[in-house]
Parts: structure tokens; C-alpha cells; sequence
């Protein structure tokens, strides 16, 4: 094993509305650089609705504002599931619960939405990854039809790839020059496709140890940096052989030693426990010790990356980003 | 065994009471074995290896962490309308009722959820076991404060309850047998204590969410002097005590007492308890053997035990949606579905006190009863889930133009209903006559027909003896 990726910071915070996260589940570093993270929150009772939103931050920390909420409406999110910005600048967001793409403004003005739920081409069962291609082709992981399907940004249907016996509930979705990169989420597997959308090769779980991956990153140094859903970390690939696993490392971060600042009485009693136990019997069990663990990975949904280098993965069950860096920069 | 009224009312009987509900399928599955083959089927869960919650956790991220009651309500509903191992569940729910563990004063959704998983895990096993992982649960340890029970500072809250409520009975033991026994238990505790009860007082999420809890057992905090149980004496500590709680005759009749309750009726039957202790006896506590006796008993399969439980709310819910078929995979609906059953009166993983619920005809009031059936006919009237599609179509085997009496027979067969009184089905059947004969015979008939199926369903999901098991 290898040092690909090194700890940077931690940002977040369990937050209701405002300044955190809710369940984050996807995010995109949008053209103006900031941090647009997708918060799913749930469960979906009216008192929570409201949870469901974007928080827009800095990529060190610094909360900017958030827009969205819970409900079924035009412009509205039931169980969003993924977001990323067109070639123009606007943002998408897909909802897994109404089949739905809804795109805004980068301030979460609703421009216009699209889908239709079903099974027939062009329609939609629970999508669950949008990824934008340099020419301006939508892919959506159709996850409960077992595709990608290929709209543009209008909507208009263009291809269906992968179907029954080809992909399996998949989810994440990369581009590397023609090559489609899917995380084929219930097969533990990494299946790439060509530009026809043929699988050309699979990474297995046998190789890769990937249980229920969830999103992947391709590196411009040629790594693949796989959330490793199941298995609560996140894996780096060298091709298909992992060459360092990360199960996370999290600190307090700035929105979270604002609040210890101001509960002085809970940040002292946390300082004196020990948060990084011994875990015995059924806290070993698979996921367990995400859950005794707070440093840990606790369902890492998706990965990505800005210009500067920083790699943000999004800790969903524990309302952050763990920040990483990469640094080790030798080709595979 | 065959397809006899006889036989499929006995199995029936058997689904319901250790089971989660009975379907047509299933009982027509078991009849082709014994009876005595069916029970040891429920008997084994590891049998039949649950379903992966892989995907409950990844539609729904809230139930991934369960940091909410609501997830976590709704994350146990879906569990026990997919079980294979319905007796698993039953047993559980059992454990949960009698070691009543609530969230409302946890804060701590995952922590009564681990206690869950324990009872999945030992709840068929040796008492002995059971309580002894109880007393490590860090949920109950949290739930009678035995985390503050500590040398020279003893709280007798759980000392207490373990014998009052949990094993021996009121009228069993002393005074001093109370005290000693939560001498016995100084020291048990739960790892960052402070650090975790600071959090709970404050209902404290941040900055991440919760933490599960952890048993530890603390040697300084533990009073290891003389202490005098049940007449014996010695320097003893938590399992001592437990040795000698489980091999006490009035364990054995308070346990099984509470089991012929559960698994038989609310009425008490002195002999049969009197036997089930003999039994409880004779095999050190194993649970597993207990229900194999009172499962295999005539008094369980006695007519006059039949469909003379009130169902518990939350085995009204998940028999009526294992009926149905319905949420079999996930939908942000089955928190509506869990919130059903808080508003019939059980809201599971936070019972109203240590003593759990009060059970039987107490389930049953005005308001909640109008919840049941509000519920129940909301669930089986759906005809897009596939079990409803599965009564219709059974219905529809029947020929194209069914009479009201066929159409209510069929109806209570497809239900696994094989027990409804007469009097009943006439009523039914007058309900049925209504409208006349039903046509599947020409296209534009059928949904009307079909609409026809499920007001009629509705109406035997409203009856009395649905309601019961």
C-alpha cells in the first residue's frame, strides 16, 4: 500500500438550516469555485422538509448561503440524490423519490425541470447520479432500470445504455476522456464504458474489495478514488488494484469548534473522553464501527475535486466533508 | 399433513401467534409438512438468512445513521414486513415489551435499535444469556441508571427492576436481596460516561451526530464485599447474581407466565404455566425448548385460543402489509405506515414506562380503534401492491362472473381467513350481495370488479376477528 492521499481538514457541521449539513449526499464545485453541497436530510415528515437544501460554502469553510427545500412542488426536492452544473453555469439537481432533474440558478432560481417516471426510454426510476460531459450530454444513472441514459440539457432523450444483466442499481458516474466510469452499486464493481456504451472492462469486488460503491473519482495522475459505500472508507485504485485505503480521520472543524466554543461544559467533558475506542464484538460488525467511531467514514456517497487539489468526500451519515490532498503525483 | 379447513385454521393459528401473520400461501406451503415441522421451522431463524439492508439504508440516508425515532421506527417496521424469520422478530418484540427500553429519556435512537439487534440475536437462547447481555446493554444501563451505580453510591434502579420486573416478581425476594443485587452490579457502566450523559441531557446531536454508546466495566467502581442473595452469600458479582436469579423457581413461573401471556392468552391457565416452568427447569432456561412445548401444547392449538388475542398494533400493521405485499422495497411512505402504529397506541423503540405496554383489550378505545381500522383498510385497499394483485387474481380463478357468496369465500381463503364465523359472513356476503353478481367477463367490467375486491377486503379487515389473532 501507498500514500496517494493525505488528511487536510474537515468541513461541516449537523444543521438543520443555515451554516451545515443535513445527510449530505453529492455535491459539485461550481464554476464561481464554491462548495455546493446537497443536503438529503429525512426522514420526510413536514418538520423536516425544510431541511432538504443546498448549503453553498468555501472549500475552507466559510458558510455563503443556501437555497431549496423539502416538498413536491416545481423547484422542489423529495429525495434528492445528485447535482452538478451545466456548460452555462446552472445547476441540477436529480430527485430519486418524483424522477425528476430540476435545474436553477447558481443563487436557486428554478429554471426549468424534466422527467417522467418509467421504464420506457427516456423515462425515469429513481435516478440517482447527474454528471455533465464537456459537450453538454447529461448522463443519468437510471438506477432502478438498471442504465445510464444520455439527455441534453433541454431533456431531450438521446441513448440508454447498460439495462438488466449489464448494470445493477448503478450510482456514481465519471468521465475520463470517452470512457464512462459507473459504480455498478449493487454489483460492487467499477464497469467502464466506451463512447458506444459498451462495457469494455469491469473492476470486480474479488480485485477491488469494493462493497456497494457508491461515486468515483478519476485523477488527472491517473488514480481512481472510489467511495466505498458498504465498507465505509474510501479506496484508491491504481487501475483496478487498490493501493490505499482510507477510513477516514475527521477533526472538529470550524463550524464544529464554534459551537464546542459556545457549550463549554460539552467541549470539556469531550475532551476528557476517548473518541477513538478499542471496539469489541458487535461494534466490529460491517458498518459498526462508523457508528462508535466519529473520525470514521459513516456512509461516503460521493468524491470530488477543485483546481486547487483538495478532495472533498462527502460523509453523509455524518454531516461533512472529510478534505483530502493528494500527494503522490507518479502516474500509474 | 393436508389442505383440510382443519389444518390450514391450525396453521394458520400457528403464523399468527409466532409468526408475523399468516398468508395463503405460506399456510398452503406448511400444510404440506407437519405441524410439528412448522414450529421447528420458526424455531430455527438461522435458517432462513434475513434480507441485506443494503438498500433500506442507501434509499433512505436517515436510516443509514438512525440518528431519528422516526428512522429508526420505520427501519424496524420494514424489517419486520421483510422478515424471513418471523419468529425472530416476534421474539424481539417480546423481549422489547418486557424489557422495556424507551427512547424519551435515551435521546438515543440507535442505542434502543442495538438492544433490538441483541434480543434478534440471543432472544431465542439461555435466559441466563439474554440477561446477561441486557445488563451490558449500554441502552438499559443508560435506561436505569446504572451508570451511576457505583461503590458506596449504589443505584438500585436496575437491581431493582431486574428483579421486579425482569425475572422473579413482585413478593420474591427482599429488600436486601434489592440492595445486594445492585451492589452485585457497581461498575457496570458505559465507556465516556460523562462525556455521553452530558450529551443526553442535552439532547446533544453535534457536531456530527450520535455516538453509539459502549459497555465497560469499571473494577474501582465495583463493591466486591459479602453480600447475602437469595440466602446465599458471598463476595458476588452481576453473573453470580444472574446464576442464581435463573435457576429460581419463580423465574422459571414469572418467564413462561409472561410467554403463555404473549404466545397463548391473556388469560392464565395455572397448570399449563405450572408445566412451561417444569420445562423451564429442566433445560436451564432455554427459551428455544419453552416455545417448543407451548407451541407443540393442545392448549395452544385449543379452539377456545384461537383468534382471542387483541393484535397488538404494530402486528396489526405488519400482518395486513405482509398481506399486501407492500413495502417490500423502500419508499418514504413506511414512515407514514410507522407513524400508524404510534397513533394505535404502540410506538415502538419508546414505550410508555419500564413496564412496557399494557396489552389485550387495553389496545382497543375509541380513538384508537378508528386509527386500526383506518389503518388496516388504508393498507389493503391498494391495489397497486402485489399482494392485492395476488387476491384479485385468486379472486378471478374463480370464473369470469363470481356470486357475492363465492366472491366473500374466496376473499377470506386468499386473506388466510379460514376461521370467520358464520354470522359474520353472512354479513359480509349481505354486504357483498349489494351490487349483485361480479363480472370479470368483459374488459369494461374489470375495474369496477376489481374496486369491488378491495371494499370488500376493507370490510374484512374491519372485522372483529381480523383484528385478533
Amino acid at each position: 500500500m501507498k500514500s496517494v492521499l493525505a488528511y487536510s481538514h474537515t468541513i461541516g457541521f449537523l444543521s438543520n438550516e443555515g451554516r451545515g449539513f443535513n445527510n449530505p449526499i453529492d455535491m459539485c464545485i461550481g464554476p464561481d469555485g464554491l462548495l455546493y453541497v446537497l443536503n438529503r436530510a429525512g426522514p420526510e415528515v413536514g418538520i423536516r422538509l425544510p431541511y432538504k437544501r443546498v448549503s453553498v460554502c468555501t472549500s475552507d469553510g466559510e458558510y455563503i448561503r443556501e437555497f431549496g427545500t423539502g416538498g413536491i412542488r416545481p423547484g422542489e426536492f423529495w429525495w434528492p440524490s445528485s447535482i452538478d452544473y451545466t456548460a452555462s453555469g446552472e445547476i441540477v439537481i436529480a430527485d430519486e423519490a418524483l424522477d425528476r432533474l430540476s435545474f436553477f440558478t447558481p443563487d436557486g432560481q428554478l429554471t426549468h425541470h424534466f422527467g417522467v417516471s418509467g421504464r420506457d426510454a427516456g423515462q425515469l426510476n429513481r435516478p440517482s447520479y447527474v454528471k455533465f460531459a464537456s459537450d453538454g450530454t447529461l448522463y443519468v444513472s437510471d438506477s432502478m432500470n438498471h442504465r445510464v441514459q444520455l439527455f441534453t440539457t433541454e431533456g431531450e432523450y438521446l441513448a440508454s445504455w447498460g439495462g438488466i444483466g449489464n448494470l445493477n442499481f448503478p450510482w456514481g458516474l465519471d468521465l475520463l476522456g470517452s470512457d464512462l466510469f459507473v459504480c455498478d452499486w449493487r454489483d460492487d464493481s467499477i464497469k467502464v464504458l466506451d463512447e458506444a456504451g459498451d462495457i469494455t472492462a469491469t473492476f470486480d469486488s474479488e480485485h477491488t474489495g469494493l462493497y456497494r460503491p457508491s461515486h468515483i473519482l478519476t485523477t488527472n495522475s491517473g488514480y481512481f478514488i472510489v467511495s466505498d459505500w458498504g465498507n465505509n472508507r474510501v479506496v484508491v485504485l491504481a487501475g483496478s488494484d487498490p493501493v490505499q485505503l482510507l477510513y477516514g480521520q475527521a477533526e472538529d472543524s470550524k463550524w464544529a469548534e464554534d459551537y464546542l466554543q459556545a457549550n463549554p461544559q460539552e467541549a470539556e467533558a469531550r475532551l476528557s473522553a476517548n473518541l477513538l475506542p478499542d471496539l469489541t464484538g458487535r461494534q466490529t460488525a460491517r458498518g459498526e464501527p462508523s457508528a462508535n467511531v466519529e473520525s470514521y467514514f459513516w456512509g461516503p456517497t460521493a468524491i470530488e475535486s477543485n483546481d486547487l487539489g483538495d478532495i472533498f468526500i462527502v460523509d453523509s451519515c455524518r454531516h461533512r466533508l472529510q478534505v483530502y490532498r493528494e500527494i503522490s503525483s507518479s502516474n500509474v | 399433513m393436508s389442505l383440510t379447513p382443519e389444518n390450514k385454521r391450525l396453521f394458520a393459528h400457528l403464523l399468527r401467534r409466532a409468526g408475523l401473520g399468516a398468508t395463503r400461501v405460506e399456510v398452503e406451503r406448511l400444510c404440506n409438512g407437519t405441524y410439528e415441522a412448522a414450529v421447528e421451522e420458526l424455531l430455527y431463524p438461522e435458517l432462513h438468512p434475513n434480507m441485506d439492508d443494503d438498500l433500506i439504508r442507501r434509499y433512505h440516508v436517515d436510516q443509514n445513521s438512525l440518528m431519528l425515532i422516526e428512522s429508526s421506527q420505520a427501519n424496524w417496521l420494514y424489517k419486520l414486513v421483510n422478515s424471513r424469520s418471523p419468529l425472530e422478530e416476534k421474539m424481539a418484540l417480546f423481549w422489547h415489551g418486557l424489557f422495556a427500553t424507551a427512547y424519551g429519556k435515551l435521546n438515543h435512537a440507535k442505542a434502543v435499535v442495538n438492544q433490538i439487534d441483541m434480543f434478534r440475536q440471543f432472544g431465542l437462547g439461555n435466559l441466563r444469556a439474554i440477561l446477561l447481555e441486557l445488563s451490558k446493554d449500554p441502552a438499559m444501563i443508560f435506561w436505569l441508571d446504572n451508570k451511576d451505580n457505583k461503590m458506596g453510591a449504589p443505584n438500585e434502579n436496575y437491581g431493582r427492576e431486574l428483579l421486579e420486573l425482569f425475572s422473579m416478581g413482585i413478593g420474591q425476594y427482599t429488600e436486601e436481596d434489592v440492595q445486594n443485587c445492585a451492589r452485585s452490579f457497581t461498575g457496570w457502566s458505559i465507556r465516556n460516561a460523562e462525556y455521553m450523559s452530558r450529551r443526553a441531557e442535552r439532547d446533544s446531536i453535534w457536531p456530527y451526530g450520535r455516538l453509539d454508546w459502549q459497555f465497560e466495566y469499571i473494577p474501582q467502581n465495583h463493591d466486591d464485599g459479602v453480600k447475602t442473595f437469595l440466602g446465599q452469600t458471598g463476595r458476588f458479582n452481576g453473573e453470580d447474581i444472574l446464576d442464581m436469579i435463573c435457576s429460581s423457581p419463580a423465574t422459571a413461573r414469572f418467564i413462561c407466565e409472561k410467554l403463555y401471556r404473549y404466545f397463548v392468552s391473556d388469560a392464565i391457565d395455572e397448570r399449563s404455566v405450572d408445566e412451561l416452568a417444569r420445562v423451564f427447569l429442566k433445560c436451564h432456561g432455554d427459551i428455544r425448548q419453552v416455545l417448543r412445548e407451548l407451541f407443540n401444547s393442545d392448549y395452544f392449538k385449543s379452539i377456545h385460543n384461537i383468534r382471542s388475542k387483541v393484535m397488538s398494533p404494530i402486528e396489526l400493521v405488519v400482518q395486513t402489509c405482509r398481506l399486501a405485499e407492500s413495502h417490500q422495497f423502500p419508499d418514504w411512505t413506511i414512515v407514514l405506515t410507522a407513524m400508524d402504529v404510534n397513533f394505535m397506541g404502540q410506538e415502538i423503540l419508546n414505550p410508555p414506562t419500564v413496564e412496557g405496554w399494557h396489552t389485550g383489550s387495553e389496545w382497543i378505545e375509541t380513538g384508537s380503534l378508528v386509527e386500526r381500522l383506518n389503518a388496516s383498510t388504508k393498507e389493503i385497499s391498494n391495489s397497486s401492491h402485489p399482494g392485492i394483485r395476488s387476491i384479485i387474481d385468486f379472486v378471478r380463478s374463480y370464473g369470469p362472473t363470481i356470486e357475492p357468496e363465492t366472491l366473500v369465500h374466496s376473499c377470506l381463503e386468499a386473506m388466510a381467513v379460514y376461521d370467520m364465523p358464520s354470522k359474520t359472513i353472512e354479513t359480509l356476503v349481505e354486504y357483498a350481495s349489494k351490487w349483485g353478481n361480479l363480472s370479470f367477463a368483459r374488459p369494461d367490467s374489470i375495474p369496477c370488479s376489481e374496486q369491488r375486491v378491495t371494499e370488500l377486503l376493507q370490510m374484512i379487515v374491519s372485522t372483529r376477528e381480523y383484528q385478533m389473532a
